[in-house]
């Protein structure tokens, strides 16, 4: 065996820049799968921690029947059905130690002649511990501002950062503008991260009851989310939560749910259940340009046999079957791949290691990819190589030596 | 007791090559080839000559009509035994050497033993001792670029016997050779034929098949004479 991959390494040192070219194909597919998969696993690892991060005894109550949800971030149909008298009515409950009710909205936010993209939170003071928020300057906002809709806000980092851009003004206590209301700034947030749906370092933060008031009327929340004093209480909770909200909102019994609540746990899952096919998606596409890689491998390998066919007529005349003829082509589209799948491997790695470092995200070097991507790019390289060298195997003698 | 029986033997050997119009190109040739002959095929181009010795030399197959190689029938082989046959019981040498240009003379003379169980020590060794055999135990390095046409084609010889076969088959060997370095190279075949090879060679020039002991005359895919010459053996004096 080792002599048919002494003979391809010879074959296919003859041509070092061809070779190197077609090989180059597989490292271009390989390195994008290794690096989508890579980036797909480090988001779910960052949304994952975040969300355990919320602790184990919580539920989160969003608006919209989960058996008619359709594909996206949970929350994101129904507006209206929870609104902050269901919060507020679900604080009453025996077992909850608090309730947080959560609005969001995407729009711009503007300082001097600066106006950037910013996702504004409103939500409750006791989410800074429950979200792992850290305050780099300043403080977030307290129970009595929450209470009293002051006009306070608390900035990420990097939205803080391009807002201010160009300004001598110092962020803590500036006036930002968010159409047409002032708000002033009495926090600034330590750099985090993000994730796939977004980074704290873009997001600013207000009280619920502000957001209410001067930025989108109407109570509808996008999501409840409720701490239970002990996590033995969770299921017991739960049950509570969703007759209480049944009874609010005057669903007869054969009427499903209008809202859904979840435990960390299928939070958790459908979070993953969402990642994962996005990184598939990726990948999926990236796995395109592998198979076109293959294609090259496999139209090389025709133009190396007719060139090599005298080659073929003579070796077949000193004694190759058809069968070391077929070995000899096929270990020859297969090193070509294997060697590609092995830079593009390493490469991918190294990208993703650097470029989650840079985003703050944790690096996931996933062994499934590595091998995967390592068994996809071997199959291709004999795929793509069975036709040519099956054709060469073919040739025949007599003609293959008269072959100018 | 059986008689050894011959190296080639051939029955109303028939080749057609089927096309638009089908061409007849052997028509019943009986050949016989016994063990240590050295024969030549004489006769214009498109007498079928080559044909006959794809044939004869397992590169391909007749139309009808049987052929036998020490005894057995060569019709009933597969293709991969076939190849074995050219790997153990035939060596070819070619008018245009036929060598990987991008492989050295050891590497070239050593192809045929890559299709065998032996090990690589063994292989260089046999290779080696090969070119030896042929004066060219000081090339084993140089690719055939590096070789004049004389060198070529002794590299082409020594990758036809280093897997001792039983028959030698050269097609127009010295075509590609001026005059005196066709002489040595005939010389060489002659060296090997005297050490036992069954050598059949392929030519349209008279003077190399005064090298030979037997003369078959071909014309249109037809044997038209078949002749023992008196041998010449000449003397190389300087």
């Amino acid at each position: 065996m080792t002599k048919y991959f002494r003979m391809a390494f010879e074959a296919l040192v003859i041509n070092k820049v061809r070779a190197f070219l077609t090989t180059l194909g597989i490292i271009i597919g390989v390195f994008s799968v290794i690096v989508m998969i890579g980036f797909g696993q480090a988001s779910q690892a960052y949304i994952t921690d975040q969300v355990k991060g919320l602790g184990a005894s919580v539920l989160i109550v969003t608006p919209g029947n989960p058996k008619a949800q359709s594909f996206g971030p949970p929350g994101g149909n129904g507006l209206d059905k929870i609104d902050i008298d269901d919060a507020e009515a679900l604080e009453n409950l025996p077992g909850v130690s608090f309730v947080s009710p959560n609005v969001f909205i995407q729009t711009t936010i503007k300082f001097g002649r600066n106006t950037l993209p910013a996702a504004i939170l409103g939500t409750n003071p006791q989410m800074q511990d429950a979200r792992g928020l850290k305050v780099d300057q300043g403080r977030f906002f307290s129970m009595q501002e929450a209470r009293s809709a002051a006009q306070v806000i608390v900035m990420g980092h990097k939205l803080t950062k391009d807002v201010f851009e160009n300004t001598l003004e110092k962020p803590l206590g500036a006036k930002v503008r968010i159409g047409s209301q002032r708000y002033r700034i009495i926090g600034v947030l330590k750099e985090q991260g993000g994730g796939l749906f977004g980074s704290v370092d873009d997001q600013a933060f207000m009280p619920t009851k502000t957001f209410q008031q001067t930025l989108k009327s109407g109570k509808g929340l996008n999501s409840v989310f409720i701490r239970v004093k002990n996590e033995k209480l969770l299921s017991i909770t739960e049950d509570r939560v969703r007759q209480l909200l049944r009874y609010r909102h005057n669903i007869r019994p054969e009427e499903d749910d209008d809202f859904r609540v979840q435990t960390q746990a299928e939070l958790l899952q459908t979070v993953g259940t969402i990642t994962q096919v996005f990184t598939f998606l990726l990948a999926g596409i990236a796995a395109i340009s592998l198979v076109v890689g293959g294609i090259g491998i496999m139209n090389i390998m025709l133009v190396s046999v007719t060139e090599r066919t005298r080659e073929i007529g003579v070796r077949k005349a000193v004694g190759a079957t058809r069968r070391d003829i077929l070995i000899q082509f096929l270990i020859e589209a297969a090193t070509i791949s294997i060697a590609g799948g092995t830079i593009g491997i390493v490469l991918g790695l190294g990208v993703t290691k650097v470029v989650t470092q840079l985003m703050g995200l944790p690096f996931v070097a996933s062994q499934a990819a590595v091998i995967g991507g390592f068994l996809f790019s071997a199959g291709v390289g004999i795929f793509f190589g069975i036709y040519p060298a099956n054709k060469a195997s073919k040739l025949d003698p007599v003609d293959a030596l008269r072959y100018e | 007791m059986t008689p050894t029986p011959r190296v080639i033997e051939t029955r109303q050997l028939n080749k057609i090559y089927q096309g638009a119009i089908d061409f007849h190109a052997l028509h019943d040739i009986d050949l016989h080839v016994e063990r240590g002959e050295m024969l030549a095929i004489m006769g214009t181009s498109g007498s079928g000559k080559s044909t006959l010795m794809n044939i004869l030399g397992c590169l391909d197959r007749q139309s009808s009509g049987r052929f036998f190689l020490d005894g057995h029938d060569v019709a009933l082989y597969k293709d991969a035994d076939l190849a074995q046959i050219r790997n153990q019981k035939i060596g070819f040498v070619f008018q245009s050497f036929n060598l990987l240009p991008r492989y050295s003379a050891l590497q070239n003379v050593e192809l045929p033993l890559v299709y065998t169980e032996l090990s690589a020590r063994k292989r260089q060794e046999r290779a080696q001792q090969a070119l030896e055999r042929v004066g060219l135990g000081d090339r084993l390095k140089n690719r055939p670029n590096e070789l004049s046409g004389g060198q070529k084609q002794r590299v082409a010889i020594a990758r036809a016997v280093v897997n001792q076969p039983t028959i030698l088959m050269a097609d127009e060997p010295t075509g590609a050779l001026d005059t005196r370095t066709g002489q040595e190279i005939m010389f060489l075949f002659q060296e090997l034929h005297a050490q036992g090879l069954t050598v059949l060679m392929v030519t349209h020039e008279p003077e190399v098949a005064q090298y030979c002991q037997r003369i078959i005359r071909m014309q249109d895919g037809r044997i038209i004479s078949d002749q023992a010459i008196e041998q010449e053996r000449v003397v190389i004096s300087d």
